[in-house]
């Protein structure tokens, strides 16, 4: 299995040539497993060239399939939706995966984010079939020869990670999420940093639950993609913004005895030369056991091992 | 007055290498006047960028003061806005002026992008800054300080977007994105508006080829600013909002083009500001 990455940045993209090496698009991952299904994490700005490469290739054929699953709906993680050339395409199918907010309806939240007065054209105008699978919490349905899990993360509003196996190897998908040890966030906007008072016992609960359950899926996974928008000082000075920093991406690794794990939503006041130094320290957190590497757009890389092969793509 | 370029890539920001030259950042652009007051036009990524350097001023403190005009609300015009840093301080103070919608109020439409399901800020009412919110609509004028503001509604599409001409003494600015002709004519009205202008920044989002095929879209060609700004006898003329899918090259022969045409069409005379992120001309 292998995953492609075409957008690696967080929160809003960064074009620019301090960006060149690792990426200014946000958040887009495309998973190509060995059985030929087309599924997509996330549709940030990255997923427009993604688009134009699949409308040419594989969509262009008389019927078509790509799953999109949606960590959440942040703008980071949507916004490339209506760039998205197979979207155009009268032949192809694209199924829409992601959890839905509380009662709101997956479908008309969507249509919000292309639509008059923000957007030119809507949904109505979109020439594929586009279908909705609003997914519970701890999910599990197969796209394919691929078997899809998800969980639940600590983040504003609630977002979903997932891990796809298939024949030749297994991805983790997990963007955006706080760590599981100060906070618990939920729907109430938190204006700052918490003070020393200590959570409820029944927030300890349930991030405890919820962290149980993340190493759980991530269990012996090749290659995990995890949140690391902050170093460890920028985390302590927004633990509420639900990002991590690569020590706690690393802890959940370790716990879940991953093979490999790919720093991943680069903050976008991070040039090419920080993100040098934030993998080169980050490496010596793996202890021999694990292998850390940091997600650049463009790169495919093999999930067994980790590394990016030959093939960069064009950008 | 000064004019910066901030972002001036349409539709969507478009980062990579091959855009570094003139830059991948959506619509920002910055007047300054001779006595400071700074206008923003537009809240694309470019307004990111911006925000980061004003950080180290007044900004910073809590002390700063801007006036922002919104040429219409499509996500490339206002998409920076939350990410603009200066919004977070407590004692900076934002006036933004723009376009309603039929259905809703621009400060609606600015809330809107903040909503929970798509931003964890949640609310305009979580920004530190002061915000005040005004609505323009053709034919308005307004101060800013020193600087004397006019407004005209032209198409842009099924909607449409609010053109600005900004004054300080003999100086003027005239900034006209995402304007889309009907039949590709160049409104009367419009030349009327852009009349002599110091400083024309036009659409020019396509290619005359590209064009065809994709007029409905309310954007202009290069050729068509080219004659927006011969008919009004511009000063000069800067292009602006290149597709997202044009890379440098193709926009640096898109200019070579635009020159030839400007020189065809008999205006010689008009010089031509070729819009890159990060470069400040004096109108
Ligand atoms: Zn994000
Ligand atoms: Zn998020
Ligand atoms: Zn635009």
């Amino acid at each position: 299995m292998k995953v492609r990455f075409w957008g690696v940045r967080g929160s809003y993209p960064v074009p620019g040539p301090s960006t060149n090496r690792y990426g200014g698009n946000t958040s887009c991952v495309e998973v190509q497993p060995s059985t030929g299904e087309i599924i997509i994490f996330d549709a940030g700005t990255g997923i427009r060239k993604l688009g134009q490469r699949l409308a040419a290739g594989r969509c262009a054929q008389p019927s078509c399939t790509v799953s999109i699953l949606f960590s959440h709906m942040h703008w980071d993680h949507v916004q490339g939706l209506p760039f998205f050339s197979p979207l155009h395409q009268p032949q192809n199918r694209i199924r829409i995966y992601s959890s839905a907010h509380g009662d709101a309806h997956l479908r008309r939240i969507f249509e919000q984010t292309a639509a008059q007065p923000y957007f030119p054209i809507g949904f109505s105008d979109f020439k594929s079939t586009v279908e909705f699978v609003n997914l519970k919490e701890n999910a599990e349905f197969d796209i394919g020869a691929v078997h899809v899990r998800t969980s639940p993360l600590n983040h504003p509003f609630a977002a979903t990670a997932y891990r796809c196996d298939g024949p030749l190897g297994s991805v983790m998908y997990a963007s955006d999420t706080a760590p599981f040890c100060d906070m618990l966030l939920g729907d109430e906007f938190i204006p700052a940093p918490p003070g020393p008072e200590d959570l409820t016992d029944q927030d300890r609960q349930r991030l405890a639950t919820m962290q149980k359950s993340l190493v759980a899926l991530a269990t012996g996974v090749d290659l995990l993609v995890y949140d690391t928008h902050f170093t460890m000082d920028e985390y302590r000075a927004n633990p509420h913004f639900g990002h991590s920093a690569p020590e706690h991406a690393t802890e959940i690794a370790l716990k879940a005895g991953a093979k490999g794990l790919c720093l991943f939503h680069h903050a976008p006041n991070h040039d090419d030369d920080d993100m040098d130094r934030i993998v080169d320290q980050a490496r010596k957190l793996g202890q021999g056991r694990l292998r850390i590497t940091a997600a650049r757009e463009g790169e495919l890389v093999d999930t067994k091992t980790g590394r990016a092969t030959d093939d960069k793509e064009e950008r | 007055m000064k004019v910066t370029f901030w972002g001036v890539r349409g539709c969507i920001p478009a980062p990579g290498p091959d855009t570094n030259r003139f830059g991948g950042n959506t619509p920002c652009v910055t007047i300054t006047g001779d006595s400071g007051t700074l206008v923003v036009l537009d809240a694309g990524t470019g307004i990111t960028v911006l925000g980061r350097e004003l950080m180290s001023g007044p900004f910073g403190k809590g002390q700063g003061r801007a006036t922002i005009l919104l040429s219409h609300s499509h996500w490339d015009h206002i998409q920076g806005f939350p990410f603009f840093a200066p919004v977070y301080v407590p004692g900076n103070s934002l006036t933004i002026y723009g376009l309603g919608a039929a259905s809703s109020r621009l400060e609606d439409i600015l809330e809107g992008q903040m909503n929970p399901h798509f931003s964890p800020i949640q609310s305009l009412r979580n920004l530190g800054a002061t915000i005040e919110v005004h609505e323009v609509s053709d034919g308005t004028r307004f101060a800013v300080d020193d600087l004397q503001v006019s407004t005209i509604e032209l198409p842009h599409g099924e909607t449409s977007i609010i053109a600005f001409r900004i004054e300080e003494h003999d100086t003027s600015v005239v900034y006209a994105p995402d304007v889309g002709y009907p039949n590709g004519q160049v409104l009367d009205r419009a030349v009327a508006f852009f009349d002599k202008a110091d400083l024309l920044i036009h659409d020019t989002t396509y290619s005359s080829e590209d064009y065809e095929g994709r007029a409905g879209r309310g954007f202009s060609s290069f050729d068509q600013a080219a004659t927006a700004a011969v008919r009004a006898q511009v000063r000069s003329l800067s292009s602006f909002h290149y597709d997202q899918d044009y890379d440098d090259a193709t926009v640096a022969d898109l200019l070579i083009r635009l020159r030839r045409r400007l020189d065809e069409l008999g205006g010689q005379s008009i010089t031509l500001v070729e819009a890159r992120e990060g470069l400040t001309v004096e109108p």
